[in-house]
């Protein structure tokens, strides 16, 4: 078990260019961490920071409180899964996954039993005698996750694993992925800068901005209550309401909101987030209720899993993620009554620049 | 059937142009050599029934043999000098250079960083520049690098004086002859010089976007040297292997840097061949042909050997992999079947928690690392200093390899200045631009070299592009069994040494009137160019990103329109850089300009030659420099083109 901490991490590139601004991080053992931003954001650095692969110019990286600053990358024990995988081409997918026994000094017998417990692990052990060049995409990712579990890490690091795969080979992946910490004990960090694969494989997200981390925690607490309007927009919170605070409640275009959170100081402005899956068609002639709007259907799209409503609250436009079923038979045009629930609104500083009012 | 007819055409040109020059010139010296062609009719004697009196008259030749011992002991010592050379510079500048985040803070008196910023950029112009030394060192003619070495070299060259100077000598005779010594001692250090720079060349072009291997390694456990060890090595071992046996055959070919600063007794095979056949003594024009085909026989016995090693290398390691597969598809295979291993995707994955190793505690140096951290299997003692080197000490060594291959050039910028320079002085006590001066002077006849060397060089470019680019289109569309032997038949001018076809070759441009003449040199140098531009070009064009091509096709070109409007044009850097490289190759040839020109073609590398045999070494310097310009402009012009891209 390793508990992976990063602590005020900056990485300045020579060109005066910061690749992180003072990352901190916790990696809690024995669990899945996604860091989880969009490109650019640092994420791989932070990851090749652990794995010892770059110098960060400040701050400190400790595996189970152990510093790890000056650390060689193979005295660390954190082995790393690359996005192009990284696979040596001269070897085979079984040599390849021996490699690690080997560098380490285990015998011949014991580097073939490791290699082939990590390849079967990885369901890659019919390929053990393939050269990487002849592997597709996804074979590739797996010979590289057996590759890495071989070398019995105390730590994987995994960046980007799912990328590039199509949705059948995601499937088992993820279980696989998922499973190495409680099989192992192996602490895993994963980066992603896609939210679903974040949310499947991780037990603790890591929300990272412009080379800092914005918020942490689990995946449902950051859906659900995002520290400011940038991580709400990029958890997917596609409704941001404008509204200011008064009298305890939410003042908004779509009327008062009632949150499941302390009310700010009156005068104050928020943003409502409401995600389109907790918005809800409520019958037209049901009890009056609070957060309850009648709407116009603007239009209607299928998606994968749910259908894309899109209707018009007064001058407020609300996406909403319904199941098929719920929006028999309607079509654009129709009127709607959405709701959501008090706890399922949440309210965070308006970062959008107030419209001059006369 | 029509694409067939069209590739057929493309290739005809040149395979008539190879077959008439080079094929004609190999014929050539074999029918001399056996005594069948009137070029080696001796005194009254006249053509008759072949026959080996040549080879055996050779065999019975003490000197022969000591010229085949000369040879062959001159080849092996440079190819083994350039390859461990080459394969550590080359390993020496692999990662690209200011990779790694900056360490240090700014001072606190520079707010904006600037100091950081000009380090930052004076890294990266560094390690630029160590990277480009072995490109230069390259493009440096052979001639060129004789000149160089028989100036830095020579009694009383640079090292002897700093030699002196550090108490070691007390005069210029106590230093080791290094030019003109029997042991070939200069001779090996030119090739090794060069040969060093194609090594490395070559080895980083086999390690190029590979670092990510290396890093891999390292988190799985590898240490620095271990993972160049077990990942670059491997990688680059091939291609080492392989240029081993191609400066093999090159160095046992050669003839300019043995004939600038070898010995007189014995020569090396090409040598003793130029020197038999301008014997007064017609009789031995046929042992001169023997001896340029023997010459070719022996770097043949180089190349076969570095493709069997290669070979060998390739079926070891299927070998070493094949027994792997089966010692690991016995037991475990077994136990994972019966289901002690069950594939992913299964609520029980693979074994329990991983025992950790059972490894010793290591404490890191203390100013580096605070705390103690698990040490993962055995290290190697020998490597352990390598692989504490930090990247700041990797850097230096990149600067100094670099340095390396740049310092033989210092004296020569010295002495092009010079006035005089005698023994055991530093530097000049007096300088003079005379050298340049006359270089410049319209009526001294080096200008009308340097643009006869010019014209020459692009008339054999414009050539070998005009018959080499439809053949490169033709040899990239091929894929059937023609394939292997043309490009076999398109390599070989590359391999064979000019000696064994050039002699030959003399002849067959004497029948066509081209001899002593300015075409008949640019046709000759066209046999050792043209390889240089079918060969590279033709891999492109079967590498080339066929999606812009075919989105012309779909919006109605042609395929020649295709071809002139979209793969040409997006092919320029690529283009740039085989024409930059054809026109080097032509620049090199000094036996074959003096064979086919018969010294009355006068190009800038036999005027230079000429004012070093005669002891004026700053004219020498002055035109050294001159030769090197072409060299160093073409590079730069060819990396620019290559860095914006097409």
């Amino acid at each position: 078990m390793a508990r992976v901490a990063l602590e005020g991490v900056v990485v300045a590139w020579p060109d005066g260019t910061l690749g992180l601004r003072g990352l901190d991080l916790d990696a809690p053992s024995g669990q899945v961490t996604a860091l989880l931003g969009p490109s650019g954001s640092g994420k791989t650095t932070a990851l090749r920071a652990i794995a010892g692969l770059l110098e960060p110019s400040a701050g400190t990286v400790s595996i189970d409180g152990v510093p790890q600053d000056g650390l060689a990358p193979e005295r660390r024990r954190a082995a790393m899964v690359f996005q192009d995988h990284a696979l040596f081409p001269h070897l085979s997918a079984i040599e390849n996954a021996a490699f690690g026994p080997r560098v380490q000094g285990a015998a011949r017998r014991e580097q073939q039993a490791r290699a082939a417990s990590a390849l079967a692990a990885a369901g890659a052990l019919h390929l053990a005698a393939r050269q990487p060049a002849t592997l597709s995409g996804g074979e590739r990712q797996r010979v590289a996750i057996a590759r890495a579990l071989a070398s019995r890490p105390r730590v994987l690091l995994l960046d980007e694993p799912l990328a590039n795969l199509d949705a059948a080979l995601r499937q088992p992946l993820r279980a696989l992925i998922r499973d190495v910490p409680r099989t192992t004990g192996t602490t895993v960090v994963v980066v992603t800068h896609d939210l679903d694969e974040a949310c499947a494989l991780a037990d603790r997200l890591v929300l990272v901005r412009a080379g800092a981390a914005v918020q942490s925690g689990a995946p449902r607490e950051l859906l659900d209550r995002p520290a400011d309007a940038w991580a709400a927009r990029f958890l997917g919170a596609t409704n941001l309401i404008q509204g200011v605070w008064l009298g305890g409640t939410l003042q908004t275009g779509l009327g008062p909101l009632a949150t499941g959170q302390p009310a700010g100081a009156d005068g104050l402005r928020a943003l409502a987030v409401l995600r389109p899956e907790h918005l809800a068609l409520a019958p037209v002639d049901g009890p009056s209720a609070p957060n309850r709007f009648i709407g116009v259907v603007r239009s209607l799209s299928d998606r994968a899993h749910h259908v894309r409503l899109v209707a018009s609250v007064g001058a407020v436009p609300l996406v909403v993620h319904l199941p098929p079923r719920a929006i028999a038979g309607r079509v654009a045009g129709d009127e709607v009554v959405l709701a959501v629930a008090p706890e399922d609104v949440w309210a965070v500083p308006d970062d959008q620049p107030q419209v001059a009012q006369q | 059937m029509a694409r067939r007819a069209e590739r057929a055409l493309a290739l005809a040109p040149a395979l008539l142009v190879l077959g008439l020059l080079f094929g004609g010139g190999l014929l050539a010296a074999l029918r001399a050599s056996l005594g069948l062609a009137p070029l080696a009719l001796g005194a009254g004697s006249m053509p008759g029934a072949a026959s080996l009196a040549a080879y055996r008259a050779l065999v019975a030749r003490p000197d022969a043999h000591r010229a085949l011992a000369a040879t062959a002991w001159v080849a092996i010592a440079s190819t083994a000098c350039a390859v461990s050379a080459g394969t550590a510079l080359g390993l020496a500048l692999r990662v690209p250079g200011a990779a790694a985040p900056r360490r240090s803070r700014s001072p606190s008196w520079d707010h904006y960083g600037l100091l950081g910023r000009f380090r930052a950029r004076a890294r990266t112009a560094a390690a630029m520049a160590a990277r480009g030394a072995p490109y230069l060192v390259l493009a440096v003619p052979y001639a060129l690098a004789a000149l160089v070495l028989a100036l830095v070299l020579a009694p009383g060259g640079l090292p002897a004086r700093l030699a002196y100077h550090a108490g070691w000598i007390a005069s210029p005779r106590d230093v080791p002859p290094l030019t003109h010594d029997p042991r070939f001692l200069g001779v090996i250090a030119a090739y090794a010089w060069k040969g060093m720079a194609f090594v490395a060349v070559l080895v980083l072009a086999s390690l190029s976007g590979r670092q990510g291997h290396e890093a891999a390694a390292r988190t799985l456990g590898a240490t620095r040297v271990g993972a160049i060890r077990r990942t670059t090595l491997p990688r680059a071992a091939p291609v080492v292997v392989l240029a081993a046996g191609l400066l093999f055959a090159f160095t046992a070919g050669g003839f300019e840097v043995p004939l600038l600063l070898g010995p007189r007794h014995p020569s090396p095979l090409p040598v003793m061949a130029w020197r038999a056949f301008h014997d007064p003594d017609l009789a031995t024009r046929p042992q001169a042909m023997a001896l340029a085909l023997g010459t070719a026989a022996l770097a043949a016995v180089g190349l076969v050997v570095a493709a069997a090693a290669v070979w060998a290398l390739g079926a070891l390691a299927r070998v070493r992999r094949r027994a792997f597969a089966r010692g690991t598809l016995a037991q475990p295979v077994r136990a994972a079947r019966e289901g002690a291993l069950r594939p992913a995707g299964n609520d029980e994955v693979a074994a329990g928690p991983w025992p950790q190793p059972p490894g010793r505690l290591e404490a890191p140096a203390a100013s580096r690392a605070r705390a103690p951290a698990p040490s993962l299997g055995r290290r190697r003692a020998g490597w352990s200093a390598m692989a504490r080197m930090a990247p700041s000490g990797r850097c230096l060594a990149s600067a100094g390899a670099g340095m390396l291959a740049v310092l033989p050039f210092v004296p020569i910028a010295i002495w092009s200045v010079a006035q005089r320079w005698p023994f055991p002085e530093l530097l000049p006590p007096a300088y003079s631009t005379r050298a340049w001066r006359y270089a410049l002077d319209p009526g001294a006849g080096v200008l009308a070299a340097s643009a006869t060397s010019a014209a020459v060089a692009s008339a054999t470019t414009l050539a070998a592009f005009a018959v080499g680019v439809p053949a490169s289109l033709g040899l990239a569309g091929l894929s059937g069994r023609w394939r292997r032997p043309l490009h076999a038949a398109f390599l070989a001018p590359a391999l064979v040494p000019p000696i064994a076809y050039g002699l030959g070759l003399q002849a067959v441009l004497a029948r066509a009137g081209l001899a002593d003449r300015f075409g008949g040199v640019a046709a000759a140098h066209l046999v050792p160019v043209l390889p240089y531009v079918i060969l590279p070009l033709s891999i492109a064009w079967r590498r080339r990103d066929r999606a812009a091509e075919e989105a012309a096709r779909t919006l109605g070109a042609g395929r020649l329109r295709a071809l002139w409007h979209v793969v040409l044009p997006s092919s320029r850097a690529t283009l740039a850089a085989v024409a930059a490289l054809a026109f080097l190759v032509s620049l090199d040839q000094y036996l074959l300009t003096l064979l086919a020109g018969g010294g009355r073609v006068r190009t800038l590398g036999l005027v230079t030659q000429a004012f070093l045999a005669a002891g004026d070494r700053p004219m020498a310097a002055t035109l050294a420099i001159v030769q090197l310009a072409p060299a160093a402009g073409l590079l730069w012009l060819a990396a620019r083109t290559a860095r914006r891209g097409p």
